[in-house]
């Protein structure tokens, strides 16, 4: 409940008149509903006397009046509630987002990407469904309830009460058996899960899948999956028939008590035949607020919940490790030393980086090689501060890198990672990101040996690319990439393993143009498994284990036994061959 | 978004989507039509009610008839009962028959994906696929449920009343109906602006979602590349069409529900106004007041949930569309009638020509023939051919001219399954499937263990599946729980459980380290012994085993020899060769170069 009060403080405050207002619209609007019956007993008694149709048309003309006035103001009334409903959810989604978008890597290591994104949308929907139709769900049963039941005691107090007893039955069968609703569409949400991504996986593997003939056996376990899921929608089905005209059926119900007690309680001449109908129109009233309110319990439980996987991502600080006042970028290719970087990723067992040092001159290439999980991707990370280094490990001109301004740092050392995301805008977009400069994309394309496949592509640096475009090759993927970073004319590039899906060729041709890039070169750390992207560097790490195992030049590596010298020598065999 | 143009033809295409789903509904005809016959049922229980309170009030209660009014009373609540029941049976049945129909209508779906030919996977995004499945058959699902057909009861309840209301009292009936123009005039003006903004509002939410996706997969380089600021403000843009959207529906929304509302109270007010006529002559009775405004309501409320109805019914068209669009393709390869019992590996291929989808030939020509056991590497740049020429042999593509023969046999006269089976392809790209390391190497075939573990020692896969825990270890969705390397490694495994006599190598270049490497290679030794193998080749480190090589050029076998021969004869294999060695050379000095494009 603590963090339902502490969403009404912080998102729904602000829009507490429009709440007022609508609060004041329905309450009037369920005082004329509930006063109509009234108006219509009081007809009905009328009959047969002689000031009756004096009586029926006053009261018609009364009923008509309501009737109009209803319809402006219980759309006034479902506006004023629904609109900052609606605003609330772009607010929390707008907040959420962005959030996501500050949060730095060693924070949102620990959300698979899916649940954030549910976070954005399902979650979200919750609190939408609270502050719009829950807030006004709340009020209106109360103010339905409370109107009808004056309503009904003026005109019978003991009728009212047996009217109670039916509708207080229902409302509790309803609240049992809405549980029993939730667990099957919980049940059903993750055989519909299970069902996707096998259809997924299949899709993905249709060539494996094809090769080896296998579709009767995918599609042998698919129908068990969809029939597994058929038996839970059918269950569903079943209770949902039987459990949601129960607040119905209890109003009828009620009409029936009225005529077996009500009669009576008319031919003894405790009440009159016009209150006797004035009841039967009040008890169909009740209905439909009654069922709103078994929703409300289950809106609040689930907004709760969705409101702690909300918190949980917004209360947190950005970790902007910015100093309290950060120190200027220098503007020329740095020099770049490691002090025994050391680096462990929060919760992992063992640190990635283990005393690393290394002393790069301003301008000069640092390479490093060493197999899978040897830290090299974790190396350039420290450098970008995506993940912070510790204190006084990480220099740059001679300043620790965390002292430096981190957007500033940002816009000058530029990392190319390994995987080349592109967005689903144009090709030009994904290079340029918002700048405007015709004249740089140009030299970037050049640059990035990426001329011939723009020309190739059907409208050229505008096609549309990513998911919902053109699917481009892995290599044009990493091309592109290498392009949307030489763009930004860094003083400190860093290359991971960029180079994997092109050839030789091209790969010698790309790092030659980049070295000679607009006059000075920027420093440049490049990781790579292949040797031929290394060789020119001035100096190479070999890491294993997030130790260096050994250090030299290109020349020295290969000089002396070792992983550096095997792998040449494999890699070189292989070219040698052919 | 075009959207409202797309609208204006529907009206029939709506109609002929319905007969196509008939073929799906027909097997469960017997729920549709018990259903069909509570409905009635439920109906006339439904509309006696209000009558019943009329007997009651007019010929008992007020009569002073307390046994006749209590007997009206059980007579009343056993109608209600009843109508509970068979509504409930009503709902039931034709839940059953629904669900039923679209549990059917997704197998078949799927079923008909998996059986396209790649050409079709090729040019289609998988989560549009996937959507076909899920989404889509949910939302036919949710009409055939809750929507469109409820509305055979929503329909019989309105007759129903109508006809009860113009047997009490006809007059009255037509003082009511009055109304009715204004009643439809103006539902039907909010549905009509209603469907246009429901259509809005899930374009918008659907462009936003897939932003927010995009973003959050990419929040890396979001991040790297001070994107922050443009992504917001693109996010913005797209939260504010939907934002208001939703507001504008919202205020249509209610205006439709105050104005159903609303027209109760006025019809009731109309019914007093014309009893106030006959008023004190009796004509209009308590019992007849009563007994009409209940009717009114019974009337009101289907109106009121037309318009969810009508959303409902709107997204189910589209839906049905894709799904229809989807069953409609019709790219598979088509099987022959040989079966393929045990293969020697003999590969003929002569004249082979090609194009995709009736364009220009990928393959000109193309005459190759593979003795068993030998290995022949396939050169050339992209667009060469070579590609297409592993997947014609693998009867990935159907419609080639020309002759390919297996053992003698043509290929396109082969039971495709069991031709898949002898002609075995190692692919670039490892697929993985979620489920244990068994089902993953056998996928579904009968393969005792002792055969399993033979094929996985010579894959040297034995530390990845010991690492996983055995046969029966657990394979996450995309092989999340695998390194790149042990991913090659089970499918080469894969591979070896089935024992093709040919197979198609479109050689690995995934970025692997090189301890696994040499692993791989180790294992792709083991694996080409003994069969006739076509290396679509790369990179040249795989060239060094292959018996000869061919060169391919726009379609065309330009050369064809060993490696020696091809650069002893001095033709354009060993331009290509010196030229490249030249260029690189001058680039970056001592190393090799390869001949052949990377992928990509």
């Amino acid at each position: 409940m603590r963090l339902v009060l502490r969403f009404i403080k912080t998102y729904l405050t602000p829009y507490v008149w429009w709440f007022l207002g609508g609060a004041v619209a329905l309450v009037l609007t369920n005082a004329m509903t509930v006063a109509i019956p009234g108006y219509l007993g009081e007809a009905i008694d009328a009959l047969g006397q002689p000031d009756a149709v004096e009586v029926v048309l006053r009261n018609a003309g009364i009923i008509a009046f309501i009737g109009v006035l209803i319809v402006v103001i219980r759309t006034l009334s479902r506006v004023l509630f629904f609109t900052p409903g609606r605003l609330v959810e772009a607010r929390v989604k707008r907040d959420v987002f962005e959030r996501i978008l500050l949060q730095q890597p060693a924070f949102l290591r620990s959300y698979p990407a899916g649940d954030l994104y549910s976070r954005v949308s399902n979650d979200v929907n919750a609190l939408r469904l609270l502050a719009g139709f829950g807030l006004l769900s709340v009020i209106n049963v109360a103010s339905v309830l409370g109107l009808t039941l004056v309503q009904m005691l003026r005109l019978s107090p003991w009728l009212t009460l047996y009217m109670v007893i039916p509708l207080a039955i229902g409302l509790g069968l309803t609240q049992v058996t809405i549980r029993w609703l939730f667990i099957l569409i919980k049940r059903m949400n993750e055989e519909i899960s299970q069902l996707s991504d096998y259809a997924l996986s299949t899709y993905e593997g249709i060539a494996t899948v094809k090769a080896f003939a296998a579709e009767p056996v995918f599609e042998e376990r698919f129908d068990e999956l969809n029939r597994a899921y058929q038996r839970t929608t059918i269950q569903r089905a079943a209770l949902r028939a039987l459990i949601s005209p129960i607040l119905t059926i209890a109003g009828l119900v009620n009409v029936f008590l009225l005529l077996w007690i009500g009669g009576r309680f008319v031919i003894e001449g405790a009440v009159t035949a016009g209150d006797l109908v004035a009841f039967v129109s009040l008890v169909a009233i009740l209905a439909g607020p009654l069922r709103g309110l078994s929703f409300i319990i289950a809106i609040v439980k689930q907004a709760q919940a969705s409101l702690e996987r909300i918190y949980e991502i917004t209360d947190p600080d950005i970790e902007r490790p910015d100093l309290p006042e950060p120190v200027g970028v220098p503007s020329a290719p740095p020099r770049i030393e490691l002090r025994d970087l050391r680096f462990t990723y929060p919760d992992a067992p063992e640190p990635a980086l283990a005393g690393v040092s290394v002393d790069v001159p301003a301008g000069g290439t640092l390479g490093v090689f060493g197999p899978t999980g040897a830290g090299k991707t974790t190396l350039l990370r420290c450098l970008t501060r995506l993940y912070n280094p510790p204190p006084g490990t990480v220099f740059i001109e001679g300043r620790d890198v965390r002292a430096l301004d981190l957007d500033a740092w940002r816009a000058q050392a530029v990392l190319v990672p390994q995987r080349a995301f592109l967005f689903s805008e144009s090709l030009r977009d994904n290079i340029l990101l918002g700048s405007d400069d015709g004249e740089a994309l140009e030299r970037a394309l050049d640059l990035a040996a990426l001329r011939v496949d723009v020309d190739a592509l059907p409208a050229g640096v505008e096609t549309q690319v990513g998911e919902s475009g053109l699917m481009l090759s892995g290599g044009q993927r990493q091309r592109s990439a290498l392009a949307r970073g030489l763009i930004r004319e860094p003083t400190v590039l860093l290359l991971d393993d960029v180079l994997s899906a092109v050839d030789h060729g091209t790969e010698a041709e790309l790092i030659a143009s980049m070295r000679q890039q607009g006059g000075l070169s920027p420093t440049t750390v490049i990781v790579a498994n292949r040797i031929s992207a290394l060789q020119h560097a001035d100096v190479i790490l070999v890491l294993r284990g997030g130790v260096v195992v050994d250090r030299g030049t290109h020349e020295e590596l290969i000089a002396r036994p070792g992983l550096y010298r095997d792998t040449w020598d494999k890699q070189r065999e292989g070219e040698d061959a052919a | 978004m075009n959207a409202p143009r797309k609208a204006a033809p529907r009206a029939s295409t709506d109609w002929s989507l319905g007969i196509r789903l008939w073929p799906f509904l027909r097997p469960h005809l017997l729920f549709f039509v018990l259903a069909l016959l509570f409905a009635p049922a439920s109906a006339a229980l439904s509309i006696a009610q209000p009558y019943l309170l009329k007997v009651a009030l007019d010929d008992h209660i007020l009569k002073g008839d307390l046994a006749g009014t209590q007997t009206i009373a059980l007579w009343f609540l056993g109608a209600v009962v009843l109508s509970w029941v068979t509504e409930a049976l009503y709902l039931w049945f034709l839940s059953i028959g629904a669900l039923r129909t679209i549990s059917d209508l997704r197998t078949r779906v799927y079923r008909h994906t998996v059986g396209l030919s790649l050409g079709f996977f090729d040019k289609q995004p998988k989560g549009r696929l996937l959507t076909r499945v899920t989404s889509d058959i949910e939302a036919l699902g949710e009409t055939l449920t809750a929507g469109a057909v409820t509305i055979v009861l929503d329909v019989l309840s309105v007759l129903g009343v109508l006809i009860a209301m113009v047997w009490l009292d006809p007059w009255l009936t037509g003082v009511m109906l009055l109304l009715s123009p204004v009643v439809f005039l103006s539902v039907e003006v909010l549905r009509r602006i209603l469907r246009r903004l429901y259509t809005e509002v899930r374009t918008s939410l659907s462009e936003l979602n897939a932003f927010t996706t995009e973003r959050i997969n990419g929040v890396e380089v979001v991040q790297l590349y001070r994107d922050e600021v443009r992504s917001l403000t693109f996010y913005d843009r797209r939260l504010k069409r939907y934002r208001d959207a939703t507001i504008r529906t919202n205020v249509y929304d209610a205006l439709m529900y105050a104005i159903i509302d609303g027209l109760s109270s006025i019809t009731v007010a109309l019914i007093l106004w014309y009893g106030s006529g006959g008023a004190v002559e009796g004509v209009l009775t308590a019992g007849l007041l009563a007994a009409f405004i209940e009717y009114v309501n019974r009337l009101f409320r289907p109106i009121q949930e037309f318009s969810a109805k009508v959303a409902v019914l709107q997204r189910a068209g589209s839906a049905m569309e894709k799904i229809f669009g989807l069953l409609d393709v019709q790219e598979r390869v088509q099987s022959g009638e040989i079966e393929v019992l045990a293969a020697e590996g003999r590969v003929e291929i002569e004249d082979l020509r090609f194009s995709y989808g009736g364009g220009a030939d990928v393959l000109r020509g193309i005459s190759l023939t593979l003795a068993p056991g030998e290995v022949v590497a396939v050169v050339g740049r992209t667009g060469s051919g070579k590609t297409t020429l592993g997947r014609i042999l693998t009867r990935a593509y159907d419609g080639y001219r020309g002759s390919v023969r297996l053992d003698g046999r043509e290929l396109r006269e082969l039971e495709l399954s069991s031709a898949r089976r002898a002609v075995g392809t190692v692919l670039q790209d490892v697929q993985i499937f979620p489920g244990d390391v068994r089902f993953n190497l056998t996928l579904g075939v009968e393969v005792d263990d002792e055969t399993l573990w033979q094929a996985i020692r010579t894959a040297r896969a034995e530390g990845a599946v010991d690492r996983l825990g055995g046969l029966d270890g657990r394979i996450e969705h995309k092989g999340s729980n695998l390194s790149v390397g042990e991913a090659q490694l089970l499918s080469l495994a894969r591979t070896l459980v089935f024992d093709p006599p040919v197979v198609i190598l479109d050689e690995a270049t995934a970025s692997v380290d090189t301890l696994t490497e040499a692993l791989i290679q180790e294992a792709m030794d083991a694996l080409l012994e003994r069969r006739t193998v076509l290396v679509i080749a790369h990179r040249l480190s795989t060239i060094t085993g292959s018996d000869r090589i061919c060169l391919l050029d726009a379609g065309e076998v330009v050369e064809i020899g060993s490696h020696v021969e091809l650069m002893r004869a001095g033709g354009a294999y060993a331009d290509l060769f010196r030229q490249q060695f030249a260029e690189h050379d001058a680039a970056a000095g001592t190393e090799r170069p390869s001949p052949v494009d990377a992928p990509g």
